[in-house]
């Protein structure tokens, strides 16, 4: 039962996630997840724009080879309706890279001209001119006449083809959409106006694409391929999966408690309002001391501190007036925070901030159950089952097979590549594969460009990537640095603005105004983006509270190592949010066994023995031994949020072992309640997590299958395992 | 940049003129039925080439500022017309079927209709091969039709929906030879084509 509640709040925390406002202490950032170093780099792909395109895969229903056109004319309409219904959504949308319908990014850009590049000779200059002239006497719209105004040298198709490289992608564009024709399908680059964060905002934009892709012409189906649809179709997974958990985690807990009140033992509810009071005095104390708490700490913390619920079913089933019952449980306790403690040291913020939940609630809770139960013992003492495990042969087989088969954990290789908890439907991994194929794009290499001069730091990351053939992105490729600037602008002035003023016909005078305030004499100063005249449009994907980043795209082994060579704080997402299992499997290496010394160091106070203190270990490896064989044996993943679901076999499986251990040896009948309160705690486990194995997405899998079959071996190995060693051993 | 569009707009537009001869003598404006336009067309399917100067001025009224050029056009029938801008800056744009090609002293752009998706500009297209097949019945779909004195005619474009002109005016010299062209833009610029010197070569008899 104490699993359930707990397994219950988990999945209220998660299933209110996005149906509730969020109050100022709660974080659900993924910082927590990495030392401060790392959650600053991994914040850059929240913040800059730049990380906030996705792509749209939409198959059309039309031929795009059909001569008449009419596959594309289906698209453009599709793309169009997308820009103007969702505009409000969409910071960028270029449907063909239709420079037009990105007003503020030309402008900028076109007024930067003489910063970007030197004036061209006076002849050419009126060349130019006179064929602008030309081009605009013929009939055309007028939305062409004012951008031939701003642009009398063509300085757009420049900014087209560097925006094209941009892309950086192995595809080519037909006529300005990237398709694949013999698919049927084309990728549309759609910038959102808001964080992946946002999740909510993304599903509705999802559901509209969706809808409007049934309802219209020429969408035969629509998929999606970027950090904002996955940040969603990550959360709508658990939403999911925990909605379907906690309808079998209610029924469980309502066919327990049914039980309990049937056989006349309600007097175990009595310690359910105890651990509420608790786990609401640890989440006020959580936030006191770290200012928030994280989402993932009310997750699985109420599942650790739950194991206080042991002690007081242990109490309540044996006797709460006995002090040799609360000795076992004193010596249980200090094994469980034994390992928190350790945890608590750790480099993660999750984790130091998880154990201290777990830590506080635990003694807390026990404590207040210590208080009431020997106050009040009668309120809470129960009657213990007529329940005895009677020794089978082929159990303590079974216990023993798990106990050896806890070695083979070490046969499974645990997964550290986050991109095995990333939850992708049928549809998304298709997306992906086909973008993979289709698109060859490789996840580029970021840095944040010096704060103090980032053109020109970006200007010498350009200069070696070119050295060394790799792509680069950054400012630098769209605004030279300041000293370039000003010798541009120099030759503006000297061909403008000194001596001899050139003469302008009043046509190109008039024509050209919009141009000729862009090279007024009084403004031809250099533009220093991270200065008080601010960020141009087109450098604003690479801009965020004052830094800019800039991308290398190293496409072989040797390059990335160069690059590494070349400038340490590189990095992708996808190795920051690996530094997270890898330092979590580095810590666990020395705090695990550091744990299992410092809890058979207890064991061996209490007992003066070794060999028992030993034995009392044994339902811990049972647990792992049954859940490693399970793994192998059907290819189960072991990834490190299996390692958290074993923390928690680690904390309860002690436990047993102590209970277990001091009714053999005591020969004390009155602790016959043990097996009672064994069996009721595990099996409340059991049916609290059980059904976390029928999740879809991969974290809530693992820690289902981990908490599953630990349990399970636990179980066999408190029961039969440990009685059945023991009686050998001793010869009982 | 939607420029293909206005391009074979423009090229249509020209080719109209060296189609359509005939002179009509009445003076109110009057609607031109399919068989009336028909006729006219019918006699210009004997032409295989026409050469012809012109003296362009786009006036935009805001700006008050007039835009002079001037250029030869020649038509090659039934695919082909050379559109050539010599002053004040030489720009030859050449239709050919679906491809039109503009040469400026920085090289060549390339408009395929193959090669580009955009419905709008594709339209553009479509005018233009209306106007170079001579269809008659194509023309009389598209646009309203009318004479607004013996050697005027008025197209305006049955599609509400028209983004550049508002309707387009042809004025025939007494030799049949179209001496103006006259464009009502829907921003309210105009543009006014005088052609001079034409001179028509016939196709061969079979």
């Amino acid at each position: 039962m104490n699993r359930i509640l707990c397994a219950l709040l988990f999945l209220a925390v998660l299933t209110g996630h996005n149906a509730t406002a969020k109050p100022s202490w709660f974080d659900e950032s993924h910082d927590i997840f990495l030392t401060q170093d790392l959650a600053r780099q991994a914040s850059h792909y929240r913040d800059f724009p730049l990380f906030w395109w996705n792509f749209i895969i939409v198959d059309v229903e039309g031929d795009l080879t059909a001569s008449d056109g009419a596959g594309w004319d289906q698209l453009g309409k599709i793309c169009a309706q997308l820009g103007e219904e969702e505009a409000a959504q969409i910071r960028k949308l270029p449907c063909r890279f239709d420079l037009k319908s990105l007003q503020g990014l030309t402008r900028d850009w076109l007024r930067d001209l003489p910063r970007r590049d030197p004036a061209p000779g006076l002849g050419t200059l009126q060349d130019r001119m006179g064929e602008t002239l030309t081009k605009a006497s013929m009939p055309m719209d007028r939305a062409l006449i004012d951008l031939l105004r701003l642009d009398p040298l063509n300085s757009l198709q420049d900014l087209k083809t560097r925006l094209e490289k941009r892309m950086q992608m192995n595809l080519t564009l037909r006529g300005g959409y990237m398709a694949d024709l013999p698919r049927k399908r084309v990728l549309l680059p759609l910038q959102f106006a808001f964080s992946p964060a946002d999740s909510a905002a993304s599903g509705a934009f999802q559901q509209r694409l969706k809808a409007r892709c049934k309802a219209g012409d020429g969408c035969r189906s629509i998929g999606y391929f970027g950090p904002h649809f996955s940040t969603h179709e990550n959360e709508a997974q658990i939403t999911k999966d925990v909605d379907t958990v906690s309808w079998i985690g209610m029924l469980a807990l309502a066919v327990l408690v049914g039980f309990i009140l049937i056989t006349r033992r309600h007097h175990l509810l009595s310690l359910v309002p105890i651990l509420a009071v608790s786990i609401v005095a640890t989440v006020a104390a959580t936030v006191a001391v770290f200012g928030k708490i994280h989402g993932l700490t009310i997750a699985f913390g109420p599942g650790l501190v739950g194991l206080a619920m042991d002690y007081g079913i242990h109490a309540a089933f044996l006797n709460p007036r006995s002090k040799a019952m609360w000795r076992s449980n004193h010596i249980g306790l200090l094994t469980s925070v034994a390992i928190m403690v350790i945890l608590g040291v750790s480099r993660i913020p999750l984790l130091r901030q998880l154990m201290f939940f777990s830590t506080f609630g635990l003694c807390f809770s026990y404590a207040a159950f210590f208080v009431a139960m020997r106050w009040r013992p009668a309120w809470f003492e129960a009657q213990p089952y007529q329940f005895t495990p009677r020794p089978l042969g082929a159990v303590n087989f079974v216990s023993i097979v798990f106990l050896f088969s806890s070695l083979l954990f070490f046969a499974n290789p645990i997964q550290l590549d986050v991109q095995h908890l990333n939850f992708e439907s049928k549809a998304t991994v298709e997306a992906r594969e086909w973008f993979v194929e289709f698109v060859g794009i490789k996840s580029p290499y970021l840095v944040i460009e010096d704060e103090k001069a980032p053109l020109e730091g970006s200007s010498g990351e350009s200069q070696w990537a070119a050295a060394q053939g790799m792509a680069y992105e950054g400012i630098s490729a769209y605004l030279p640095t300041l000293a370039v600037q000003d010798a541009n602008l120099k030759t503006w002035r000297q061909s403008l603005c000194t001596g001899d003023r050139p003469v302008f016909t009043q046509a190109q005078l008039k024509f050209f105004a919009p141009f000729w305030k862009f090279v007024d004499c009084d403004g031809l100063i250099p533009l220093d983006p991270s200065g008080p005249q601010g960020v141009p449009d087109y450098l604003a994907d690479f801009h965020h509270g004052g830094r800019f980043v800039g991308l290398f795209f190293p496409q072989t082994d040797a390059e990335v190592a160069a690059l590494r060579a070349h400038e340490p704080r590189a990095t992708t997402p996808r190795e920051i949010f690996s530094t997270f299992p890898r330092i979590f499997l580095h810590e666990l290496l020395w705090m695990v066994p550091l744990a299992v010394i410092l809890a058979l160091s207890f064991l061996y106070y209490y007992y003066r023995h070794a060999g028992r203190a030993a034995l009392a270990m044994v339902p811990f490896f049972t647990g792992v031994g049954c859940y490693a064989l399970v793994s192998l044996l059907f290819g189960l993943p072991v990834s490190f949020i299996s390692l958290v679901g074993l923390l928690m076999i680690f904390g309860f499986s002690l436990d047993y072992g102590v209970f277990v251990m001091d009714f053999l040896i005591f020969k004390d009948e009155k602790r016959s309640g043990v097996w009672s309160a064994l069996s009721f705690c595990c099996f409340a486990t059991l049916a609290g997590f059980a059904p976390l194995v029928f999740a879809r997405h991969p974290v809530l899998k693992d820690l289902g299958h981990a908490l599953l079959w630990g349990s399970l071996g636990t179980y066999i190995g408190s029961l039969w395992g440990v009685p059945w060693v023991f009686k050998k051993v001793w010869r009982v | 940049m939607g420029l293909g569009k206005k391009l074979a707009k423009i090229c249509s537009a020209l080719v109209l003129p060296g189609v359509l001869a005939p002179v009509f003598a009445a003076a109110a404006p009057q609607v031109v039925s399919v068989t009336e336009l028909q006729k006219a067309l019918i006699l210009y399917h004997s032409i295989s080439r026409l050469d012809v100067d012109f003296k362009q001025t786009k006036t935009l009224k805001d700006m008050d500022l007039k835009l002079d050029s001037d250029g030869h056009l020649t038509l090659l029938l039934p695919h082909r017309v050379e559109w050539k801008i010599l002053k004040p800056s030489p720009l030859d744009v050449e239709l050919e079927k679906d491809k039109i090609t503009i040469h400026t002293s920085q090289g060549k752009q390339v408009f395929s209709q193959a090669e580009n998706p955009s419905a709008k500009d594709r339209e553009g297209f479509q005018t233009l091969l209306t106007w170079l097949k001579l269809d008659a019945a194509e023309i009389s779909a598209k646009y309203n039709v009318t004479r607004t004195d013996a050697r005027t005619y008025r197209f305006e474009s049955k599609n509400p929906a028209e983004q550049m002109l508002k309707s387009l005016q042809m004025k025939l010299s007494p030799a049949g030879h179209v001496s103006e062209l006259y464009f009502d833009e829907v921003s309210g610029d105009e543009v006014k084509i005088v052609f001079s010197k034409p001179k028509v070569v016939y196709k061969k008899a079979q």
